[in-house]
């Protein structure tokens, strides 16, 4: 059995009420199978930035 | 497809300097070497050329350019692929500066880059992860599964499964970080909210500033009607204004006029007839005094030009002009009166101080005329004592004469002394002065004692008395000579002084007279400045008096004249209470517009600072709004990776529950096959679900067996020996390796349980087999791991093949 398809399926029955749930959770998943624990700080940089703006980011860094 | 590694060709990866090429087989391949021989090289390069890396780099226990071989280039290895259909080609070069290619032969095509590492993806079916966990078993991997603590072992089996990778994930989300920017926003917002607080009230500055407008535009209302009000208002004080200036011009002079009758009425108490009286006797006074004035400055001609003019008959005014100008005149002799008086003054100061110095200079004189009269005495004592200068000269001359003659008398005598004394001392016989023999010498001797004594006598006593005298002569010549000299000098002194004993005469006299000249002068000018003063008097009380005369006459005219002015201040129709009225009205008028204007300013200020402070709360509450949204947004968030971080967890505890129901059958398979020893005939593996001393939730794997002897479950691990759990470990792995899905019909096995008898390698090949895997590539050190149709790779054979 594969465990990235099964992930999917289980995650997939587990968030089906929350598609941005469900979104964020595969996009953090495959973040971290490309780039690690660092790719899935940028992701979650990235997303701050958009909620609370530059001023967070910057002060953040 | 059933896909079996056919050949590796490796050049210049790790041990290999030199080419090496391996053909492979179905079934079991043993790769058999000493230690060093390059193994687990040739493994490690297949697992190359398949992916561009390696487990160990990845793990960074060594880096890519380490897999160079230290005297090569670059390394490259190729591996052949093959099944009952077609074969691949897959070349990975990788040079030691950095450049990597690789290329795929499938059939005639051959691809390059990107598209040939879609390729090898495609063919292999699995990521690299998956290969090292279901294809390349590395025994060290497997070691981690079966020694260590519980949760080691599990967290080694979980990363063999695969679901290590999905703790990783939700272990990684940082939700501290999302929690601290909650944390700043929190702390922004209060920042803004306490700024908001010192701010006033937001309604109440709203109605203050509705307040302070409406008065505002009250009075810009109110202005306008004011300004309008306070130009009519000026406009009517400055017609009034002129009213008013005419009036004070004719109340100054109605003033001016009622002053006039009043002093008319005050001087009405004198009758015209006794002042003009009286004037005359006035007249006759002045008349007298300048008169006398003139006559004592010995001016007759002017009282008489004055009565003559005073015949001519004139105003009363005319006349005391007249008086006036004949007083100034009277005046004006005086002052140059005064002045000569003056110049007499210091002449006589001037004369006085001359006499003063002709007095000193004689008195410096005197000393000298004393002087000469006590030389003159001398001079005539002298000349009664010894004769006149001339006479005393011959005198002088006689006894210089005497003196010589008696010089000489005393030489020959004294020669002839010396002659006599010779004859004495015996030198002679004969007398020296008569030439005589000398008979007796006791005469001779008596003889010239005598002349001794007469030249003595002689010689001392007349001499000295001639040259006594001479001495005395010549002391009265030399004073005689210098008196007459001095009294010669004291000639001139002396008339000096009889001479300045004249001047100093004449110089008394005639300040005497000068004195007696400036006492009567100075009787004279008191004596005029009284009748100088006498008329000036007289001339004021006549002017006074002849002015009201003169006045009385017109004090008809002002009353008429007064008259008329009190006519036209009626016809002006002005009055100054209404005035000052309506000037106070114009002041207060203009002074509340002021104040009006002022406080409109004073609104206008206070209205832009409260709509500053207005929009800054604005600005606050609309930052707050802002931030309240973001935190909004990333509690959201937050809550969100919380969500996805229990999904993970759950789902990674769903899927080691589907994942271990799946291996438990294929590890009894593999038990079968590969576990010879008859003692446990079943494996199991149970999760127990856990939480650690700080209060995590752990999953730990227990391994358990069942018992041949009696049937029970029991733990596996502790009653193993260490070659017996290399078993467990590798059947756990085979296991895993039928889990994987389009996995390659192959497996490698670096030294899979190094620590195992012969006997029961070989057993574990033929598992293997039995468990139908297509191509089996083992890497051991020793040849006796030997089973029926396996190629041995002897790599000392195949490297001196090469």
């Amino acid at each position: 059995m594969s465990i990235d398809k099964s992930l999917e399926e289980v995650l997939k029955n587990k968030l089906r009420e929350d598609e941005e749930a469900l979104s964020l959770a595969l996009k953090l998943y495959k973040a971290y199978l490309e780039g690690g624990k660092k790719r899935i700080h940028e992701i979650i940089l990235k997303e701050l930035k958009r909620y609370a703006g530059d001023e967070a980011i910057h002060k953040e860094r | 497809m059933k896909l079996y590694i056919k050949s590796v060709d490796i050049r210049g990866f790790r041990a290999f300097e030199r080419p090496l090429t391996l053909e492979f087989q179905c079934g079991i391949n043993l790769v058999v070497g000493p230690v060093g021989s390059g193994k687990t090289s040739i493994l490690k390069a297949i697992e190359f050329c398949l992916y561009g890396t390696v487990s160990e780099i990845k793990r960074r226990i060594y880096r890519k350019a380490d897999i160079i071989n230290d005297f090569s280039e670059a390394a490259e290895v190729t591996v052949e692929l093959a099944s009952s259909e077609k074969s691949f080609k897959i070349t990975r070069t990788y040079i030691r500066k950095g450049f990597e290619q690789l290329k795929v032969q499938v059939g005639e095509k051959l691809l390059e880059g990107e598209p040939a590492e879609a390729e090898v993806q495609k063919i292999i079916g699995l990521t690299h992860e998956d290969f090292a966990r279901h294809v390349f078993l590395d025994y060290h991997r497997l070691q981690e599964i079966i020694f260590g603590s519980p949760a080691t072992r599990s967290l080694a089996i979980d990363k063999h499964l695969g679901l290590y990778t999905i703790e990783r994930v939700f272990r990684s989300i940082p939700l501290g970080l999302v929690k601290e920017k909650l944390d700043m926003l929190a702390a922004k917002e209060k920042e803004l909210k306490e700024e908001l607080d010192s701010l006033p009230d937001r309604e109440e500055l709203v109605r203050e500033i509705g307040e302070l407008e409406e008065e505002a535009r009250n009075y810009d209302r109110t202005i306008p009607e004011l300004e309008e009000r306070i130009k009519k208002l000026k406009k009517t004080l400055e017609e009034q204004a002129q009213k008013k200036r005419i009036y004070d011009e004719l109340k100054t002079k109605q003033e001016k006029i009622e002053a006039i009758i009043e002093h008319y009425r005050r001087t009405r108490k004198i009758d015209p007839k006794t002042a003009s009286d009286l004037l005359s006797a006035l007249y006759e006074k002045i008349k007298e005094n300048i008169c006398e004035g003139f006559n004592l400055l010995y001016n007759l001609k002017k009282c008489e030009e004055l009565t003559q003019k005073l015949e001519e008959k004139g105003t009363q005014l005319e006349t005391i002009k007249l008086f006036e100008k004949y007083y100034e005149e009277l005046e004006k002799e005086f002052d140059r009166f005064s002045t000569e008086i003056e110049e007499l003054e210091r002449e006589r100061l001037s004369k006085d101080i001359a006499l003063r110095n002709i007095e000193k200079e004689i008195s410096v004189l005197q000393a000298s005329k004393l002087e000469y009269e006590e030389l003159e005495d001398e001079l005539a004592r002298l000349t009664e004592k010894y004769g006149s200068e001339k006479v005393l000269g011959e005198k002088l001359s006689q006894l210089e004469r005497e003196i010589e003659r008696l010089k000489n008398k005393m030489r020959s005598e004294t020669c002839k002394v010396l002659l006599q004394k010779s004859v004495l001392e015996g030198k002679s016989d004969t007398c020296p002065i008569c030439e005589q023999k000398i008979e007796n010498i006791d005469e001779f001797r008596e003889k010239y004692r005598k002349a001794v004594k007469n030249l003595s006598k002689l010689g001392k006593e007349k001499l000295e008395s001639t040259e006594n005298k001479l001495e005395e002569y010549r002391k009265a010549y030399d004073r005689i000579r210098l008196l007459r000299r001095r009294l010669v000098e004291l000639e001139e002194v002396v008339a000096k002084y009889a001479e300045l004993e004249a001047t100093l005469e004449k110089a008394k006299k005639e300040l005497e007279e000068l004195e007696e000249t400036l006492e009567d002068r100075k009787r004279l000018q008191v004596k005029i400045k009284g009748i100088l003063r006498g008329a000036r008097a007289y001339i004021k009380k006549a002017s006074s008096l002849a002015t009201a005369l003169a006045g009385w006459k017109d004090i008809t005219r002002l009353q008429k004249e007064l008259e008329a002015l009190s006519k036209n201040i009626d016809k002006l129709n002005f009055d100054p209470a209404e005035y000052e009225i309506l000037e106070n009205e114009v002041k207060t008028l203009t002074s509340n517009l002021e104040n009006y204007k002022a406080r409109k300013e004073e609104i206008i200020q206070t209205l832009e600072d409260k709509r500053g402070t207005l929009a800054e709360i604005e600005r606050l509450n609309a930052e707050l709004a802002a931030i309240s949204q973001k935190e909004k947004e990333i509690e959201r968030f937050y809550k969100r990776l919380l969500k996805v971080r229990r999904a993970l967890r759950e789902a990674q505890s769903e899927l080691r529950s589907r994942v271990i129901e799946e291996l438990k059958e294929r590890i009894n398979e593999a038990f079968r096959a590969i576990y010879r020893y008859g003692d446990y005939e079943e494996l199991d593996i149970r999760v127990e679900n856990i939480r650690t001393e700080k209060g995590y939730p752990r999953s730990i794997y227990r391994l358990l067996a069942k018992r041949t002897r009696d049937g029970q479950w029991v733990p596996i691990l502790p009653r193993l020996s260490d070659g017996q759990k290399s078993l467990i470990a590798l059947i756990f792995a085979v296991a895993v390796h039928g889990l994987a899905e389009n996995k390659p019909d192959f497996v490698i096995l670096d030294e899979p349980a190094p620590n195992i008898d012969e006997v029961l390698k070989r057993s574990v090949a033929i598992g293997l087999q039995k468990l139908g895997m297509q191509q089996v590539i083992i890497a051991t050190q020793s040849e006796i791991l030997k089973t029926e149709n396996a190629k041995i790779i002897s790599l000392k054979q195949e490297m001196r093949k090469e």
